[in-house]
């Protein structure tokens, strides 16, 4: 476990030592912060709407759903972009710099590697989403906001960058060019996400699959407060096969190169 | 000590190693001498456990390496031809980083680090950024990650590309005193440098041992290198 923690600290460390975080991490909670703000806006000039006139429709103007829902939700779609902006830095960086065969060389096993760098590559996306994460627990202190509302949607929130970078992370190692892992990270989380849009236009049956293996579907069903076996289930489950596959990886870099 | 059987390594498109035996023991400095794709980085890279070799088997002291693999990498150290470094960190910083990879605690990293800071005057760039060192510096620091390790078997990718000729005089008077606790593999194309530092040179070429040739360090005994060499290869 040690040697995990090792190689997730080198990461962390050498992230956070490049002047490209400080722009990232500026950046991103500047964006998430312009969003809250929008939202609470957008909520109270609703709530001021429907005050001035005859109360209809004031039920339907819910902080939870207006402020909380919809704040957790743009933080996971902010992912098509961080995520790959961190993986890019990942395995492919280290391949590119020569320390990924010296990293072969040590004494790790192929499972230490790929949890060291998967930790090493979700720690920084955590951290950032973490921060932005908190803003809606600031609403406590001030509004009727439904407390597991904002717990199950900051335990969703994290549990998707977990899931995203799981998979990009695995993804990313048939690359051997940085722009190329960051680009497929792209589009695997952009099709990820896009398999909401199908929804409307399919079966039931297949709109009842695609509900069951969409990661922003199960994330949903966390930010609207259900604390759902099923959903938390799916992405522990994914997370782990993602997490083989890029161990697998690993053993069939060191059989064919 | 290190038997080296039938080694095979099979590319997609050609075959790297056709059947290489190697018998080491403990003092030797072997240097592997070819042209480029002869199959010397990949013999060093199956060694270091990088890579795994397509058929044939490697023993460490009787025992398998290929199954051990785990085992015996506690045992080696590698330097690649190219430096492998972390730019953003320091020197101390990565030595730190590596030594700690290895399975070490923080208090064996704190006394070793400043042994290996001495031992390979590293002093003056210990807080340098790793990306900040010159060629010469960065093969320092290379060995030193190596070293620090205290291996039994140390594998060098041309050690000496890039050096002036003081720091691969410095390289040669540092192995030639590590030698005798060790195996030292390593590969090259300089004939003089392999001809001072070397014990035993062995030739490939296209994944085929060519020659193995002991050199004698006693004076008066000389073998020709570069004739045996371009007779051979």
């Amino acid at each position: 476990m040690c040697e995990v923690i090792q190689i997730a600290k080198k990461d962390l460390r050498t992230f956070f030592l490049t002047p490209q975080a400080a722009v990232i991490f500026t950046g991103f909670l500047l964006l998430a912060e312009y969003f809250f703000l929008n939202y609470l806006g957008n909520f109270n000039l609703a709530i001021q709407k429907a005050s001035g006139g005859s109360y209809l429709g004031m039920e339907k103007i819910n902080l939870n759903q207006w402020v909380v829902e919809n704040y957790y939700m743009t933080l996971m779609v902010f992912n098509i972009i961080l995520v790959p902006l961190i993986i890019i830095r990942s395995v492919v960086e280290e391949k590119k710099l020569g320390t990924w065969d010296l990293l072969l060389n040590y004494p790790l096993s192929d499972w230490q590697l790929a949890k060291g760098k998967y930790l090493g590559t979700l720690l920084p996306v955590l951290a950032m989403q973490f921060v932005a994460g908190l803003l809606p627990f600031s609403l406590l202190l001030f509004a009727n906001v439904e407390v597991p509302i904002v717990l199950t949607g900051f335990l969703a929130l994290l549990l998707n960058c977990s899931l995203l970078v799981a998979g990009c992370l695995a993804l990313s190692f048939v690359c051997n060019n940085p722009l190329t892992a960051g680009f497929l990270s792209f589009i695997f989380i952009s099709v990820a996400f896009s398999l909401q849009l199908a929804l409307g236009k399919v079966s039931v049956d297949l709109a009842n699959f695609i509900n069951l293996w969409s990661p922003l579907s199960q994330a949903k069903v966390l930010i609207r407060g259900e604390l759902s076996l099923e959903s938390l289930s799916f992405h522990l489950l994914l997370i782990i096969v993602f997490l083989i596959i890029f161990k697998q990886l690993i053993s069939f870099y060191r059989q064919t190169r | 000590m290190l038997e080296i059987h039938n080694l095979c390594k099979q590319y997609a498109d050609y075959q790297a190693l056709q059947g290489l035996n190697l018998q080491a023991k403990q003092g030797e400095i072997i240097g592997l001498l070819g042209p480029n794709g002869s199959g010397k980085s990949t013999t060093l890279k199956i060694l270091a456990g990088i890579l795994t070799p397509t058929l044939g088997e490697i023993k460490w002291k009787g025992e398998s390496v290929i199954t051990n693999s785990l085992s015996f990498r506690k045992k080696l150290a590698y330097v690649p031809e190219k430096s492998a470094i972390y730019p953003e960190l320091n020197v101390s910083e990565y030595l730190n980083f590596m030594f700690r990879l290895a399975g070490n605690s923080k208090a064996e990293a704190k006394l070793k680090l400043e042994q290996a800071i001495e031992k390979f005057q590293l002093a003056s760039v210990a807080k340098k950024l790793c990306a900040n060192l010159s060629k010469g510096y960065q093969q320092r620091l290379m060995l030193a990650q190596a070293l620090m390790r205290s291996p039994e078997l140390l594998l060098l990718d041309e050690p000496n590309t890039g050096l002036d000729p003081v720091q691969i005089r410095e390289l040669i008077d540092l192995l030639t005193a590590e030698a005798p606790k060790m195996i030292i593999i390593l590969s090259s194309h300089q004939l003089r440098e392999v001809e001072l530092l070397c014990s035993r040179v062995i030739g490939i070429s296209k994944g085929h041992k060519i020659f193995d040739q002991v050199l004698p360090k006693e004076h008066g005994e000389r073998v020709d290198l570069e004739t045996l060499y371009q007779q051979t290869i």
